[in-house]
């Protein structure tokens, strides 16, 4: 009875300390959009010369093309350091030739504390598909409201599939 | 000690305190997790700070980034104000610019990379403007840019494609935009294959 009691003790112990001890779940924020919520921008591109597809954009001709995209951010926090950051995924497929893409993403505002760039660029073989990843984004100044737009330039025959925007830590 | 147990013998106590043991590690292992899953109305009226802002500011007190008391994080500035942020983080961009030492070999590369931007034929096939007092530098991680536009829409269109066409070796940037008095934009950027934190 007693050596009962002290085991059902212990494992409740046991269990307790368990989840006491158990790493602090890290929160992710992830936004996920196709790539046709993007629009036509720049002095050279014109909405006619994309297409707007279910499965992403791309350029109508046979043209590099450039887009803006926006995102929803939720305000609970800005960007403000590694572990409270921002993290951007575009997902591209090539055509029939190889796509030389690039991607600026922006965090802040020129009206506030000014921006912060981050930016990738990789050639997507013929046929295959690529992620552009900008990791560890933060706003100037903490802003909590900071509007945050990626730029691409869309090689001909390249599609922007999905972009994920993952919002990591308490922000 | 009488017949019927008493719920104060040993192994009972042992479960109770194993048992207020393992509810006390919970409850605290709770609040860790979800500090702050409360409704409440998204300001407060009485001191028109967002509460879920005052909340986060005091759940991040100890976080490395220092926020000062009162310090407007999301709602606009005057533009005096805005006028002081950016002119201070352009002096510190500019101090950490001057500390980086010289590196000949990477600066004339990227210079070459800067110039090919800003030529005038490329930058009319991009549709993009011929700035005014274009200033550029390079040292061994950091290129600096500096020009005036005649609008705000010139000056971000040619620093968002210029950001794009240094993305494989200068992928962080700072863009410090500055309204001058006769409507003209005067650029400052900083292009860097290191990280860049303000």
């Amino acid at each position: 009875m007693n050596r009962i009691a002290l085991s059902s003790a212990g494992l409740t112990l046991a269990i307790g300390v368990a989840f006491g001890a158990a790493p602090q779940t890290a929160s992710a924020n992830y936004k996920t959009s196709t790539g046709s919520a993007c629009l036509a921008y720049g002095g050279t591109t014109t909405p006619d010369e994309l297409l707007y597809l279910v499965n992403g954009i791309r350029p109508r001709y046979d043209t590099d093309e450039f887009i803006l995209c926006n995102f929803v951010v939720d305000s609970e926090n800005g960007w403000y350091n590694a572990a409270n950051s921002a993290t951007l995924s575009m997902y591209f497929k090539a055509g029939n030739i190889d796509a030389p893409v690039s991607c600026t993403a922006t965090a802040g505002s020129a009206y506030m504390y000014g921006v912060l760039t981050y930016s990738a660029a990789q050639t997507i073989p013929a046929t295959l598909g690529s992620t552009l990843t900008m990791s560890g984004m933060i706003a100037p100044g903490s802003y909590s409201w900071a509007p945050f737009n990626v730029n691409c330039k869309l090689p001909a025959k390249a599609t922007l599939a999905r972009m994920v925007l993952n919002e990591l830590g308490a922000v | 000690m009488s017949a019927r147990t008493s719920f104060l013998n040993p192994p009972s106590l042992a479960l109770i305190c194993g048992c207020a043991v393992a509810t006390g590690l919970l409850a605290l292992h709770n609040a860790q997790v979800a500090p702050a899953a409360v409704q409440e109305p998204y300001f407060d009226t009485a001191s028109s700070e967002p509460v879920a802002q005052a909340r986060s500011r005091a759940a991040t007190a100890s976080a490395p980034i220092a926020r000062a008391q009162g310090e407007q994080r999301r709602g606009d500035l005057d533009p005096v104000e805005i006028r002081a942020r950016i002119e201070a983080n352009i002096a510190m961009l500019d101090a950490r610019f001057a500390s980086e030492p010289l590196d000949a070999v990477w600066a004339m590369r990227e210079q070459r990379a800067l110039d090919d931007f800003f030529a005038a034929d490329a930058l009319a096939a991009q549709g993009l403007p011929l700035p005014d007092g274009l200033q550029t530098a390079c040292h061994s991680a950091t290129c600096r840019v500096s020009a005036r536009f005649a609008d705000p829409v010139e000056a971000e269109m040619t620093t968002q494609h210029l950001a794009m066409h240094v993305a494989a070796r200068l992928p962080y940037g700072a863009v410090m935009p500055r309204a001058l008095d006769d409507g003209s934009i005067q650029v400052d950027a900083w292009y860097s294959a290191a990280r860049i934190v303000l």
